[in-house]
């Protein structure tokens, strides 16, 4: 167990080196920041003074080694456009990242986990029916579309219910629920299908031969061998929460960590792009080891070394 | 018994239904209460001198030598009670007395010298390269000198925020871009990027009270959202409303108040390269070939104005006898035929470029211009470029055939909107005659208002019949005000938004 989280550590380590490289050279050839810093007047002389002050007049390895340099200090760099350290920028941010993702994994994990059951468990009935309509909407619907109908026809009506901003439980609603209707779609599809597969199988026929109530055979031993790719897809799938996220911020005007990036990117602010994606990636990795850790929860078979 | 897991299960069972039952406070608002204003994007720092433009924090917060008056069409003192030119290249500007910054430092004329020596090296710095320098008379006088005559000075200085050099100094650049300290009418209260800002009426403002107790900035990026939020009562006035919204917003009891912009919009037709767009007849063509009155209805639900030159009304050194082109696709096609090109024949296909959602309705604009090109033979494709590529491409020259964007007068002088068209000028790109050079920097550097004027009517004149760009149209600022706003019948325009004069009330 210690020998596999030192290997998966240092592999996350190096994923986030080899990022940190395509980041820094890919967000270069999205075009020249120091345009983005004068006015349209500018003469070249004043370009270049800029171009020296953001410090790119340097050769591109020394850019990077500063760039790396600063990181393993704790410090992103500076960023000229909202002139401050780009830490504090990225900081501000976590939080409401944090709570969008959070509060949608926990609705849409907590919801769709028993309607997928449910689903397999009355396969082909109404109730079957219905869920996997449901599901197919949910997926189908754009994320923007969901929130901008949620906002026309819940929060304009509904006094407590805010129509976006930063805040408190009340602000989390809708958001929360926008995204987890997408999230949720795959997750209860999945689900359903996975139960189904395992309730096909001898040891599940052999609960239910000597006297298992339904309800210890659906939760005790289908779900739990239905589990593993459950599991996988809940980690996957919160690389496109993330992206998610970003159209969602703008619909309901939560500043995340999207808006900060979609923003600099935008205005050409190097050393934010660089910071939000080293972020993610981070963020990303995280979440992959947890999986494989869960892995070993779920299925007593499963060991590392 | 309670287990500890049930006994957690209900605390957050009675949490959660805490939650959902918690009712907000309603905005009780009276005269001079929180004012809310819905707009977007943010500004990425809250220092007057780190960019051109003017926004809603900087305009409260700050104040400038000289500003616009109440109607926003002419030139009225703010922080200098007056001035006078000692010779061409000095301006002696007299301060006025008792003002001091939020924190209780005093204004004065060295606070007025930091200010010019500090824009010297941020990126608003080239908005005010023609001044050399500002010399301290007395505690109340200063002079400015330039580097040769400038009359366009004074519409200039409305963009020069004045700053505090004893703040500026005891906690430096970038504290005082995060938490800014000024003269103006409302004090900064705090700020949360992409979020929102608070500003707090300034009580010992020298001049007259601003009529709204607070103001919140709301940052809300979606239009539509924006436009929910004031029909939720959350928000009371919506910068930048599409016009489609009107009926929504109309008939729940509110208002849609417009107000032309300062900026206009123009398709530049590169005369640079060459080919066909090198000869000013089919320049010409391509200005009888629109029909600007019908997508000025259409896109714009009637929300813009026809323009003949760079300048309208209430700018100095607007010629009012300029005439747009008319509609004519007959002369249109004439003057293609005279040129070697009858109904576009040996004419290539031109790209035709243009940013999306930078302008309203820029991209439905270039579509319906594109349409009617084509009526008389002139072939385009449509390029939509991101911003960011769109500008970087604008400013180092190697931009599409044909391309839209906005020129923004906020000074109120027709040098900024001339002088960009000489030969190595930013926007130039049809003009290669050094005596229409001397002709547009002439008027530029002129001091008599009445040459000066005549001046810039032979510049339009020599412009109409270049024909370098597409002469498009003014847009006008559209914004949704809840039914509680007062003051606010007459709009201010976008690119110089005070609202001293707007409260809200129950």
């Amino acid at each position: 167990m210690t020998i596999f989280l030192v290997r998966r550590t240092v592999q996350t380590l190096l994923s986030l080196l080899v990022a940190s490289v395509l980041i820094f050279v890919l967000v270069r050839l999205t075009g020249d920041p120091v345009l983005f810093f004068v006015d349209d007047q500018a003469t070249p002389e004043q370009i270049e003074a800029v171009r020296v002050r953001l410090g790119l007049s340097d050769p591109l390895p020394v850019q990077y080694g500063r760039f790396l340099g600063g990181v393993l200090q704790g410090d992103f760099g500076y960023s000229f456009r909202n002139r401050s350290d780009v830490g504090p920028l990225i900081g501000a941010r976590v939080g409401p990242t944090a709570t969008l993702l959070g509060s949608t994994l926990f609705v849409s994990v907590i919801a769709s986990i028993p309607l997928g059951v449910l689903a397999a468990r009355f396969r082909g009935t109404v109730v079957d029916q219905v869920i996997r309509l449901v599901s197919v909407v949910g997926q189908a619907m754009p994320i923007f579309w969901t929130g901008l109908l949620l906002i026309l026809y819940v929060a304009t009506r509904v006094d407590w219910v805010p129509t976006g901003g930063l805040g408190g439980p009340r602000h989390l609603l809708l958001p929360t629920i926008t995204l987890s209707l997408y999230f949720m779609a795959r997750l209860v599809r999945l689900t359903r299908s996975s139960v189904l597969e395992v309730l096909q199988q001898d040891f599940v026929r052999t609960a239910s031969a000597k006297g298992l109530r339904d309800r210890a055979v659906l939760y005790k031993h289908a779900l739990r061998n239905a589990a593993i790719p459950i599991v996988t897809v809940i980690g996957l799938q919160i690389g496109g929460l993330l992206s998610g996220a970003i159209v969602l911020e703008n619909v309901f005007a939560w500043p995340a960590m999207g808006t900060l990036l979609v923003n600099a990117v935008a205005s050409r602010d190097y050393p934010v792009v660089q910071a939000c994606v080293l972020v993610f990636v981070f963020i990303f990795a995280v979440i992959n080891l947890v999986t494989d850790l869960f892995y070993a929860a779920i299925d007593p078979r499963i060991r590392f070394s | 018994m309670n287990t500890p897991r049930s006994r957690r299960t209900w605390l957050c069972a009675v949490v959660a239904l805490g939650w959902l039952l918690a009712t907000p406070a309603i905005a009780q608002s009276e005269e001079g209460g929180r004012l809310i204003v819905a707009t977007s994007p943010d500004w990425p720092s809250l220092d007057p001198q780190s960019q051109g433009t003017t926004t809603l924090a900087y305009v409260h917060i700050f104040d400038a030598l000289v500003t616009l008056n109440e109607t926003f069409d002419e030139l009225a003192p703010q922080l200098a009670s007056a001035w006078t030119m000692l010779d061409d290249n000095t301006w002696q500007f007299t301060l006025r007395q008792g003002v001091t910054f939020h924190n209780g430092e005093p204004f004065n004329a060295e606070a007025v010298k930091f200010t010019v020596d500090r824009v010297k090296g941020q990126p608003a710095g080239t908005y005010f390269e023609m001044i050399t320098g500002a010399e301290v008379v007395d505690e109340f006088t200063v002079n400015f000198t330039t580097d040769g005559p400038y009359p366009g000075l004074l519409g200039r200085l409305t963009g020069l925020a004045i700053v505090p050099p004893g703040y500026i100094g005891e906690v430096g650049d970038d504290a005082f871009a995060n938490e800014p300290i000024g003269t103006g009418p409302f004090e900064f209260v705090s700020w949360v990027r992409d979020s929102h800002t608070v500003l707090r009426r300034n009580e010992n403002y020298w001049g007259e009270l601003a009529r709204a107790a607070e103001m919140e900035i709301r940052i809300i990026p979606d239009s539509t959202a924006a436009v929910s939020a004031l029909l939720a009562n959350e928000v009371d006035i919506v910068f930048a409303v599409d016009p489609l919204l009107e009926s929504t917003i109309v008939s729940a009891g509110h208002r849609v108040v417009s107000q032309p912009a300062l900026r206009l919009l123009y398709a530049f037709l590169r005369g640079d390269q060459g080919g066909p767009l090198a000869d000013p007849r089919v320049r010409q063509a391509i200005n009888y070939a629109v029909d600007r009155e019908t997508i000025m209805e259409t896109v714009y639900s009637g929300r813009a104005d026809p323009i003949a030159t760079f300048t309208f009304p209430g700018v100095v050194g607007h010629d009012p006898e300029a005439t747009p082109y008319p509609y004519d696709p007959e002369r249109a096609r004439e003057l293609l035929a005279e040129a070697g090109y009858p109904d576009g024949a040996g004419m290539p296909t031109f790209e035709f470029c243009t940013p999306e959602n930078r302008y309203p309705f820029d991209r439905e604009s270039a579509e319906a211009l594109s349409e009617y090109l084509a009526d008389v033979g002139i072939r385009t494709e449509i390029q939509i470029l991101e911003w960011g590529v769109f500008l970087e491409r604008f400013l180092n020259h190697n931009i599409c055939d044909i391309f839209l964007a906005g020129v923004h007068n906020i000074p109120l002088d027709a040098d900024q909107a001339f002088t960009r068209f000489v030969r190595d000028g930013t926007h130039n790109y049809w003009n290669d005659d050094p005596a229409v050079d001397e002709l547009i920097l002439a008027a530029a550097r002129e001091m008599n208002p009445e040459r000066r004027d005549e001046l810039y009517a032979e510049v339009n004149a020599v412009l109409k019949e270049q024909a370098g760009l597409l002469f498009l149209w003014r847009l006008h600022d559209v914004y949704a005000a809840h039914e509680r706003v007062n003051g606010f019948d007459a709009a201010v325009p976008a690119d110089y938004p005070r609202l001293t004069h707007v409260w809200v009330s129950n």
